[in-house]
C-alpha cells in the first residue's frame, strides 16, 4: 500500500505555519511537529521537507518508513523581493511532485486562500511588493485539482470545520490545541468599520439595484 | 430524474446575493434568474423565499423546468417585514420527502467584516444566531459542504470549478458573466481592509530568513 503525502501550498502570508500547525497535530502524521512548540519559525530551517524543496532529487535518500502519513507545506514564493540576504525563490511544485511520486507515494493537494486585500497588504509590507504572480506561476502547474482551504471559514468553523474536510491524512480536528492554536485572528488588525455604504439602503428599504452603487 | 436543490445560505451580508447570482447562472439551474439583471434584490423576492416561512407547502412549487433548482436565503431573513429564523432543515427534510436529492452550502465570510456589516446594516450583530442554528444543518443527516467568500474573490473560476465538482452540481464557471458585478480589483472586502504599518512578528519573519550564520546557530 502507497504511503500518502498531503502537499500544502498558498501565497506568501496565507496561513502556510498556521494550517502546517493543524495539519501536523495528529500523532500518525509526520509533519512539522517543531512547530507545535514555537509561534513562529523560518520555514527553509525547520519545516521537515525544506531541503527537499530546494533539491527534490535528494528525496530517494529519504527515509520513507518513518510514517505512512506524510505533510508538508510550501509559500510561493520564499524570500524578499530584492533582498540580498533572503533572495526570492520559487521552489518548483511539480519537480517536488514528480520526485515523491517516484518514490511510490501517493500525493494530494491543499491550496490555501486568505482575503486578497491582506494579503497584498501583508506581502507589501514583510515582502515588499505583491508576490502574487510568482504565486500563481506555480499553481498554474498544478497536476490535479486541490482542494482550496480557508483561513477565514477555519477562524469561524474551527473544529467543525476541520472535521469537514477529506484528504489522504488524518486531521486532529478533535485535538484541544486546536482552539489555541485559533485563539487570535490576526485577520482583525486589518479590519476597519464601514460608516456608510450605498447599498445599504437596499436592505433598510427593500429597494433593488441595478447596478452596483 | 430526480431533482437537486441546493440551498445556499450565510449570515447576513455574507454574500449570498453573489453566490445566488454564481450558482444559478447556469442554464441547467432554476432560482433566482432575476439576479442576473439586478444587483440587488431584497431576499423575500427570492425564488423559495414563502417556502422558508411555510416549508410544508413546498409541493406546491413546480419543479418541471429544471433538473437542478438554486435555493437561497440568510439567516436570520426578513420576510415581509419580519425577521425571523428561516425553516432550512424543515424545508430540506420536506424537498427530500418529496423525492428530490438535497445539498446545503453555507457561505462563510470574514467573521469581523461580516459583524462589522451587520452592526452598520441591521444595527445589531446576527452572526451568532446563524452560527448556532448552522450547528442544526451540520449535525443533520443532510449533505453539507462550506463556501468561502475570500476564495470566490482569490481564485474566481478556479474555485467555482471546484466548488462544482464538490457539490455536484453544475455551474457555469467558464461564462464571463460570472466577473459582471465584479471589479477585478475590488472585491466586497477591500472598502473594510487597511494597511498595518507594522506587527510584532514581522521582526522575527526578517531575522528568520537571514542565514543560520547570521542568527547565530
Amino acid at each position: 500500500m502507497k504511503s500518502q503525502m498531503l502537499i500544502l501550498f498558498g501565497p506568501q502570508g496565507a496561513g502556510n505555519h498556521l494550517w502546517s500547525k493543524i495539519f501536523s497535530l495528529h500523532k500518525d502524521v509526520y509533519g512539522w511537529k517543531s512547530l507545535l512548540e514555537n509561534y513562529w519559525e523560518p520555514h527553509r530551517f525547520k519545516e521537515p521537507f525544506a531541503k527537499y524543496w530546494r533539491d527534490p532529487k535528494q528525496l530517494q535518500d529519504f527515509n520513507w518508513d518513518l510514517s505512512f502519513y506524510y505533510f508538508t507545506s510550501i509559500s510561493f514564493p520564499l524570500g524578499i523581493v530584492g533582498s540580498d540576504v533572503n533572495p526570492i525563490y520559487n521552489p518548483n511544485l511539480l519537480n517536488f511532485v514528480n520526485e515523491v511520486q517516484k518514490c511510490n507515494v501517493n500525493v494530494e493537494f491543499a491550496v490555501i486562500g486568505r482575503d486578497q486585500n491582506i494579503l497584498n497588504y501583508q506581502q507589501t509590507r514583510i515582502r515588499t511588493q505583491s508576490t502574487m504572480p510568482l504565486f500563481y506561476e506555480q499553481y498554474n502547474t498544478l497536476p490535479k485539482t486541490p482542494t482550496f482551504l480557508s483561513y477565514e471559514l477555519l477562524y469561524l468553523y474551527k473544529s467543525e470545520y476541520l472535521k469537514s474536510l477529506k484528504f489522504n491524512i488524518p486531521i486532529a480536528y478533535d485535538d484541544n490545541r486546536v482552539n489555541e492554536i485559533l485563539s487570535d485572528d490576526p485577520n482583525k488588525k486589518y479590519i476597519h468599520n464601514v460608516e456608510r455604504y450605498d447599498l445599504d439602503e437596499g436592505n433598510k428599504t427593500g429597494k433593488i439595484f441595478n447596478s452596483k452603487p | 430524474m430526480k431533482k437537486k436543490i441546493l440551498i445556499i445560505t450565510g449570515p447576513q451580508g455574507s454574500g449570498n446575493h453573489v453566490f445566488s447570482r454564481l450558482f444559478s447562472l447556469h442554464e441547467k439551474v432554476g432560482g433566482w434568474k432575476e439576479l442576473q439583471n439586478e444587483y440587488w434584490i431584497p431576499s423575500d423576492l427570492e425564488t423559495f423565499a414563502k417556502y422558508w416561512v411555510e416549508p410544508e407547502k413546498l409541493s406546491e412549487f413546480d419543479f418541471s423546468s429544471h433538473n437542478y433548482w438554486l435555493a437561497n436565503v440568510s439567516v436570520p431573513f426578513v420576510y415581509d417585514g419580519v425577521k425571523q429564523v428561516p425553516k432550512i432543515l424543515e424545508f430540506a427534510d420536506e424537498a427530500k420527502r418529496l423525492g428530490h436529492e438535497v445539498i446545503i452550502g453555507i457561505i462563510v465570510r470574514d467573521q469581523n467584516i461580516n459583524k462589522l456589516q451587520q452592526q452598520r446594516v441591521r444595527k445589531e450583530v446576527t452572526l451568532n444566531t446563524a452560527t448556532i442554528y448552522f450547528k442544526q444543518l451540520i449535525d443533520s443527516k443532510h449533505k453539507l459542504h462550506f463556501i468561502d467568500h475570500e476564495a470566490f474573490f482569490l481564485y474566481k473560476r478556479d474555485y467555482l470549478k471546484y466548488l462544482s465538482k464538490l457539490l455536484k452540481f453544475p455551474i457555469d464557471y467558464k461564462n464571463d458573466l460570472i466577473l459582471r458585478f465584479i471589479k477585478t480589483n475590488e472585491d466586497a472586502n477591500s472598502k473594510y481592509v487597511k494597511y498595518v504599518e507594522e506587527h510584532w512578528l514581522d521582526q522575527h519573519v526578517w531575522n528568520g530568513i537571514k542565514p543560520k550564520k547570521d542568527r547565530g546557530l
